[in-house]
């Protein structure tokens, strides 16, 4: 009997088999990245410009008091970047598929048009997953601050709300299965099929899923403190060079999309596949 | 046979000076977080070949080699025993609560009576959380064996409980003394330098030679020191539990 926790060990040192495809997706990042940090740029310019003319009556007259293109800017970035983000899960998706084929390499970059889709496709999986208990969460939200009902109204949205948090938590599970199940069978209503994937979860065992997802979360937890600490200090002796603290966030940000988020997404997403294919075996063994 | 275990881990702990220094490496950037998990990793290797092996059966060091694989080796001893530590500490918890819930006379007897138990758990914890890592090494890195408590229990009592308490308590005396003697040594030759170089009338000079002496026992003790005594102590713990 070997350990689960193998599955980790092969999914970390998955992505060093091929370093180019790693930066490349990290490129992908970067652009994301830095595209909305110029959002975030502007999006701070205009708050300042809001703030310097306030009060407003209406929000029409808010938003009329900014320069006519900046709202058009921040909307084509967040769009562009909602876009790059759909071709990193895309490629995503490509190596969750790699790994229940028990493929060693990394996915390629060729298919472009594929990636697209398959990113939609994952994309919609998420929201679909997280929209219920989002709404959940917001009605607990109004129903705790709300002042207008009485004090037992307000204990209810309490409970509303730590409901919601453990819905989500029950969700994002599922939601893990759900996509390497739809990976698998090559389908999207396979991400639906409740009794499907409850019974992935139930072969591989409950406790099983979670502790091997909690131990993947501590380790990549790890890893991103100590990069964290060593692009930290890196972008703190160029930004003394430079004399800039711009600089300091900028060569942070990049350390950090260009290496480290690639790196991470790659090797966790490689463990969930792995994980399916451990639950998937398990089901065969039993047959 | 303890003393044989004891003969066996320091020979073994002094093989390569090469390796020692690479762990001292280590532990000296241990402050980064991630490297704590490596030198966890590697004791486990050592509990890991020493189960394999035998007393005095000439096994290698491991090699400091493949350091993903290391790293998830050292978060699962590192989770072992954390695991394990939860259990007295939850256990003085506990007492602390009720007791100061009490009050009065009954609160200082029950806390007096909580902290006996403690220690026994602690001892208990510590042994079991050894055994442990030493069964997971033994089963491929099973982390379910770690706590798989009903047969950890029964190989510490074919070891003998009262033997595998002594044979820690006897490591810990024995790293202690390591401790204790390199230590002395460093300031005894440097106090020497020091007062003679003082009696010369160099006062100044003198205080030069007691930093570098402050130095060199941290360095000594950080990059030899440290790294034998771990070894040491996780051989030890692969060959006892080899005992059963």
């Amino acid at each position: 009997m070997s350990s689960i926790t193998d599955v980790v060990k092969e999914g970390l040192k998955y992505p060093l088999n091929d370093w180019k495809k790693v930066l490349t997706l990290g490129v992908i990042f970067l652009v994301s990245s830095l595209v909305s940090f110029a959002m975030e740029y502007l999006v701070f310019d205009n708050i300042r410009i809001i703030s310097d003319n306030a009060p407003f009556d209406t929000v029409q007259a808010a938003l009329s008091s900014l320069p006519p293109n900046s709202i058009a800017l921040i909307a084509l970035s967040g769009i562009i970047s909602l876009i790059l983000m759909i071709f990193c899960s895309g490629y995503i998706y490509d190596v969750i598929k790699y790994a229940i084929e028990g493929k060693s390499e990394l996915p390629g970059f060729a298919d472009i048009k594929g990636m697209f889709v398959k990113g939609i496709r994952s994309f919609v999986v998420g929201i679909a997953y997280s929209i219920l208990p989002a709404i959940l969460f917001l009605l607990g939200l109004m129903l705790t601050v709300n002042e207008a009902v009485s004090g037992s109204v307000n204990m209810i949205g309490v409970v509303i709300l730590l409901i919601a948090i453990v819905f989500a938590i029950f969700m994002s599970l599922v939601q893990i299965m759900a996509l390497c199940n739809m990976i698998d069978k090559d389908e999207f209503a396979a991400a639906f099929r409740f009794n499907e994937i409850f019974a992935l979860i139930k072969n591989l065992g409950w406790g099983r899923f979670i502790g091997i997802l909690l131990f993947t979360v501590v380790a990549a937890m790890i890893i991103s403190i100590f990069c964290g600490l060593i692009f930290g200090a890196i972008a703190t002796v160029i930004s003394i060079i430079f004399g800039s603290a711009l600089v300091l966030s900028l060569v942070n940000m990049v350390l950090d999309s260009l290496l480290l988020n690639p790196y991470m997404s790659i090797a966790i997403s490689r463990i969930y596949g792995s994980i399916f294919n451990e639950a998937n075996n398990a089901e065969l063994e039993t047959i | 046979m303890i003393l044989d275990i004891y003969k066996d881990s320091l020979e073994y702990s002094a093989k390569d000076l090469k390796t020692l220094l690479i762990l001292g490496a280590t532990y000296f950037l241990s402050f980064l977080f991630l490297p704590i998990f490596l030198i966890y990793g590697y004791s486990y290797r050592v509990t890991k070949i020493s189960v394999e092996g035998m007393i005095n059966g000439n096994d290698p060091l491991p090699a400091f080699d493949n350091i993903i694989d290391m790293f998830v080796d050292g978060l699962k001893v590192v989770l072992v025993y954390l695991v394990y530590l939860l259990v007295p500490f939850i256990i003085f918890m506990l007492f602390a609560m009720v007791s100061s819930a009490i009050g009065g006379y009954g609160e200082s007897a029950l806390m007096a009576i909580g902290a006996i138990i403690t220690v026994v758990a602690i001892v208990a914890a510590y042994l079991m959380s050894m055994f442990g890592v030493a069964n997971m090494a033994n089963y491929d890195g099973s982390l379910r064996k770690a706590f798989d408590y009903n047969e950890i229990i029964e190989i510490i009592k074919s070891v003998g409980v009262v033997r595998s308490i002594g044979a820690y308590l006897g490591l810990a005396i024995i790293s202690f003394a390591i401790y204790i003697t390199v230590f002395l040594l460093i300031w005894f030759v440097f106090g020497m330098f020091g007062i003679f170089t003082g009696a010369l009338g160099f006062d100044m000079a003198a205080g030069g030679i007691f930093v570098a002496g402050f130095l060199i026992s941290y360095f000594v003790m950080l990059f030899i020191v440290g790294p034998y005594t771990m070894i040491l102590q996780s051989r030890a713990s692969g060959l006892l539990y080899n005992l059963h």
